[in-house]
């Protein structure tokens, strides 16, 4: 990813050239989805919390300091907080929008799409037994464009710390796979 | 080899932060220390399998309401002070410039208007009118709607559609202060406010966004209300802003603006 044409694009929105954002928008707002997308299993939700960023990165775009890092690292720290906001807000609709979107195939698909279907409800099934942060940790781990320095710093906390949650939650993740194989 | 240096190497290996050669030393190494090759091949392969998870395509509607969003942002309320004089001076020092040629086209306008308006027979006056009525009544029926939709997008455009003059009556009002004190989504609060705060010369809509005040639990909102509250000078604004401030978990730098807010309105 290249940090310094995101932040070159975020310090033009800051001195008022407001169409840069459109720019930024278009390369990160399917990241952005995606994140939401696998942490609350709710489409419409993440298109709320999507729209809650770039909003609240207008409103606050003058806090956005290029010596402070990267671009992508202010803009998951802004998904982040309002993900824990909209969580919050919402603690009584978590339960009911976890299966929302699951793909279920209809009769006239090949075998293909079951079993692909049947891959995403287990690894679904799988995320949704890790804790919320490791859930979060893996998801941003798996964006290529962020290292684990990012996220340390998106995470607020050490690298170390964030590597050990790594494995942790891909243990968790592995028994939990393994118990859904055992299972009758 | 302690567990800290294990977790440390397992997630260096699976995110391709080892240095290159590396990887099958580090293996090797793993698995003389109990993590054997079949372990970490399922790792290999869930960490595979996490970035392949089916993520939909979000909606134009998403687009949508960004676009809306940004276009809300050029106009004047949302740009920051330090931008304000530097985007809007030109369009001040022109002004005067071509207050002839302006004068003029309005005053054709006005004679134009006047003209057609005593030609106008009368009958036809008053389909005219009558349509008009029946296409307010519909902006109005569109706009209402789309308040009550599910999606914060559509909800977020039904606002900005408010700020059309003709779209503008008693139920449009209502349905705009209601979006700023219930709307669950607080861009929606937002931009109703600032559509809001532009009518703020109907003597309801300033009540309604002093008592709107109380409602708020966003500290984006708080901020935007001591803004309009301070453009209004309504000193009716001081008591429930310092109710905010007794809150001992409000944001520090929303605090120092809401007590700067009230030091200015008394």
């Amino acid at each position: 990813m290249d940090t310094i044409s995101d932040n070159e694009l975020m310090a033009d929105v800051q001195r008022g050239d407001l169409e840069k954002l459109a720019v930024l928008y278009g390369k990160y707002n399917r990241p952005l989805f995606a994140f939401f997308y696998k942490m609350t299993s709710d489409a419409q939700a993440s298109e709320d919390l999507v729209q809650n960023v770039f909003c609240k990165i207008l409103k606050y775009r003058d806090r956005f300091r290029t010596d402070d890092g990267a671009f992508v690292v202010w803009l998951f720290q802004i998904a982040r907080n309002a993900r824990i906001d909209h969580y919050h807000k919402n603690k009584h609709l978590q339960n009911a929008s976890e299966i929302d979107d699951l793909a279920v195939p209809g009769p006239d698909d090949p075998a293909g799409d079951y079993e692909k279907a049947e891959k995403a409800g287990r690894m679904r099934a799988a995320l949704d037994r890790l804790t919320d942060v490791q859930r979060e940790v893996l998801i941003l781990s798996r964006f290529d464009d962020l290292t684990y320095e990012e996220i340390a710093k998106i995470m607020n906390c050490r690298v170390g710390t964030i590597k050990a949650r790594v494995f942790r939650a891909m243990e968790t993740l592995r028994l939990s796979f393994r118990d859904q194989e055992n299972a009758p | 080899m302690s567990d800290k240096k294990k977790e440390r190497l397992v997630s260096e290996l699976l995110k391709g932060d080892l240095p290159a050669g590396e990887e099958a030393r580090v293996k090797e190494t793993l698995g003389k220390k109990g993590l054997d090759a079949g372990r970490l091949a399922e790792y290999e392969h869930l960490w595979e399998a996490l970035a392949k998870a089916d993520v939909p395509e979000p909606s134009e509607a998403m687009h949508d309401g960004f676009r809306a969003m940004l276009d809300e942002a050029k106009k004047t309320s949302w740009r920051s002070a330090a931008e304000a004089p530097a985007t809007r001076s030109p369009v001040r020092g022109h002004g005067w410039n071509r207050m002839p040629a302006w004068a003029f086209g309005f005053s054709l306008v006005v004679i134009g208007w006047f003209i057609g308006y005593q030609l106008t027979p009368r009958p036809e006056r008053g389909e005219i009118k009558a349509l008009n009525a029946q296409m307010k009544d519909m902006k109005t029926a569109i706009l209402l709607t789309k308040l009550e939709s599910p999606s914060a997008s559509e909800r977020l455009s039904a606002v900005h559609y408010a700020e059309d003059a003709a779209a503008w009556d008693d139920p449009v009002r209502d349905a705009l202060v209601r979006a700023l004190n219930r709307d669950p989504n607080a861009n929606v609060r937002l931009a109703a406010l600032e559509t809001l705060a532009r009518r703020t010369d109907d003597s309801r809509v300033r009540d309604a966004l002093v008592q709107s005040i109380a409602s708020q639990d966003s500290p984006l909102l708080f901020l935007a209300l001591a803004d309009v509250m301070l453009d209004l000078k309504d000193a009716r604004a001081v008591e429930p802003f310092k109710k905010i401030i007794a809150d001992p978990a409000l944001y520090y730098a929303v605090r120092q603006k809401l007590e700067d807010t009230v030091r200015r309105l008394t």
